[in-house]
């Protein structure tokens, strides 16, 4: 296996946004591409991670396989990587070797990890609203959302989408226009309630895109897609239960 | 209400708090009042039956030491010296308290005399190295204390190290026996053994928290030596020792049922409820109106902090050094089970408790509940109806701030 990335900043976005929930995965290196699913200890979300092989400089595989990784050591070596600098991944039997292509060329090797094969199963829902929206505006109403309170009510009606939290320090509402938004559907109005530690580790992804796709219903998990050139990452977050 | 209580609460209730949440929030540490040092942790002028006892020149046995922390890097550190040579060991050994009221503890603490040196944290001379064999040795050390004069009376109190009694500059000190200092001990003097580890091995090694925290304040660990203020040493090695549990159990399987533990003393009132889950830990502090904290509440306040499995980056600020203690019992009932589970605890203090004593009543506390045989429940409904019948505080207010005991899971969805 050689597989050869254009630009270290990518990914360390990426993986960076991963690790945010879980400490290792599974690197599925499939034909198509690069493929992840994990779920954060607490089982509230999960996190799955489509990297085509397109956007890859090399992508040479003799056969699908798995990698066991220990994503803070990964990110440790990606982090020494500049921006532009480009990436190179191969499998050496018990380990992986990193490669950092810049000024000068250096190599560290990552002992692979077992991670069983336990398989995670996503919920399969029906979304009465999808919506699409700049990620960094629903950052932003997150973080406004948190001087209240620990969980945020988000919201679609047929006028647009909101955030809203009530606590001890008062309420907070953050109202965003559906003319406002990249794409708007919502067929009827719906809302659950989520953690706002959990929302905000999860909008750190917002990184890497330039917009987010959010899925909502009524007290069930709401499932946010960051999409770029080439990869897709998904997240699904489980509600809290609604006290009113 | 005992005298020295009764005259306490007077002390007290000459100051008037500042603003509401102020003083709760910074519980004396901060001072976020923006004065010079905190009034209602003012120095109470109250009778001791030892006052008596002070003299110029003391000569006794010093259990411990203690290491202020005003004028940091330039601090007071100094011995701590018993009065009279009866029960030297236990007064400054909390392990030992459980069971005393706050009269018995003001009392035990009004029998020590702190003395003071001024030092910068990073000198290590003569007098440092005395310091450190009295806090190394694990039985108390002769010692023979001059006061520049005859040390003054008054106690003192903070929220995370035992309260203390009379103190004095000193001007001679001097140990007057050799010093009971285990080998391995010793050996970390010289050795080039980060600080934490330092920690991580005595306590494996069988050492308590009460005897590394008092080493770790004496600057005997790390590449670097130097002395901790008393205070921060305790809640950095809960926070030490604590991680170093909880990497342990957090290889453990999950418990399989819920289970509920519940303890009462020196009016805090535990409640520790332990999920089927992976490792978590949630704590809520519930102040009745009118302890020292809130004495311009007339509703309780609650605070609550948490970490998820794998821990948390920033200080646990509202609770601070209550948190580390609480968090570091559970852990280690967890490992005596060798299980993980997702902890909730909550503390609730009464009225009653007027004056801080320091985290190990909560470490103590929290310990006894853990020791008990707990309240098995098959589901989170029941076991909260049982908690529900203990707490003074409405179960919903709560469960409305709670992250884990209201929040759902995705393989509910599946």
């Amino acid at each position: 296996m050689r597989l050869v990335f254009p630009e270290a900043k990518i990914l360390r976005n990426v993986f960076g946004a991963v690790g945010n929930l879980v400490d290792e995965v599974r690197l599925e290196v499939k034909e198509s591409g690069l493929h992840l699913r994990a779920m954060d200890p607490a089982h509230v979300a999960l996190v799955d991670l489509e990297m085509k092989k397109e956007i890859f400089e090399e992508y040479e595989i003799d056969e699908e396989k798995a990698l066991g990784i220990d994503l803070d050591k990964f990110l440790t070596v990606i982090k020494r990587a500049k921006s532009k600098d480009t990436m190179i991944f191969e499998d050496k039997e018990e380990y992986l070797r990193v490669t950092i292509e810049g000024t000068a060329t250096r190599s560290f090797d990552l002992p692979l990890i077992d991670v069983g094969e336990e398989e995670v199963r996503v919920p399969e829902l029906d979304y009465p609203c999808v919506m699409e929206i700049d990620p960094e505006a629903f950052e932003a109403g997150i973080k406004d959302v948190k001087t209240v309170s620990d969980h945020a009510t988000l919201s679609a009606s047929e006028d647009g989408f909101s955030m809203k939290a009530m606590g001890d320090l008062g309420s907070v509402e953050i109202f965003i226009e559906k003319n406002k938004m990249l794409t708007f559907d919502v067929s009827e109005p719906a809302k659950s309630m989520f953690s706002i530690e959990y929302l905000e580790d999860i909008l750190k992804a917002s990184k890497i895109a330039d917009s987010v796709k959010i899925y909502l219903g009524n007290n069930i998990p709401v499932k946010l897609e960051f999409l770029a050139p080439g990869i897709k990452l998904t997240y699904i977050l489980a509600p809290r239960i609604e006290e009113e | 209400m005992g005298k020295i209580k009764c005259e306490i609460v007077k002390a007290i209730m000459k100051y008037r708090p500042m603003s509401r949440k102020l003083c709760l929030a910074c519980k004396g540490s901060r001072l976020l009042c923006h004065r010079p040092k905190c009034p209602l942790l003012t120095k109470i002028n109250i009778q001791s039956s030892f006052e008596r006892k002070l003299r110029e020149e003391i000569f006794g046995p010093s259990p411990s030491i203690f290491v202020g922390h005003s004028g940091y890097p330039n601090v007071f550190v100094g011995p701590l010296t018993a009065v009279e040579d009866e029960k030297a060991d236990i007064l400054d050994d909390p392990s030992k308290w459980y069971g005393l009221d706050l009269e018995d503890i003001v009392k035990l603490r009004s029998m020590l005399v702190r003395g003071k040196t001024r030092k910068n944290v990073k000198k290590m001379d003569k007098i440092v190295e005395k310091n450190q064999e009295v806090a190394l040795s694990i039985k108390p050390v002769d010692t023979e204390v001059k006061f520049a004069k005859k040390p003054k009376y008054s106690l003192t109190f903070s929220p995370v190290s035992q309260p203390l009694g009379a103190s004095g500059i000193i001007e001679k000190f001097d140990v007057a026996e050799n010093p009971k200092i285990p080998k391995r001990v010793d050996n970390l003097l010289e050795d080039k053994v980060k600080a934490n580890e330092a920690v991580v091995e005595l306590y494996e090694r069988g050492y308590d928290v009460y005897y590394i925290s008092r080493a770790f304040s004496s600057g005997a660990f790390g590449i670097e030596k130097r002395l901790v203020p008393t205070r921060w040493s305790i809640t950095a090695v809960d926070d030490i020792v604590g991680k170093h549990v909880i990497s342990k159990i957090k290889k453990y399987s999950e418990i399989s049922e819920y289970m509920v533990f519940h303890n009462t003393y020196l009016y805090n009132h535990f409640e520790i409820l332990l999920m089927p889950s992976k490792w978590q830990f949630e704590m809520f502090e519930a102040w009745a109106p009118n302890t020292i904290w809130t004495l311009a509440y007339t509703k309780p306040a609650i605070n609550v902090e948490r970490e998820g499995f794998f821990g948390r980056t920033t200080y646990a600020e509202s609770e601070a050094g209550a948190y580390y203690a609480a968090r570091l019992a559970v852990a280690e009932a967890l490992e005596k089970m060798k299980k993980q589970a997702c902890a909730v605890v909550f503390r609730e203090i009464y009225e009653g408790y007027i004056i801080p004593v320091g985290v190990w009543e909560i470490r103590e506390n929290v310990r006894k509940a853990m020791e008990k045989k707990p309240k098995k429940f098959s589901t989170l409904k029941e076991a909260l109806e049982d908690i529900k019948t203990r707490l003074k505080i409405p179960l919903e207010v709560y469960l409305k701030r709670s992250s884990p005991l209201n929040q759902t899971k995705l393989e509910w969805f599946l």
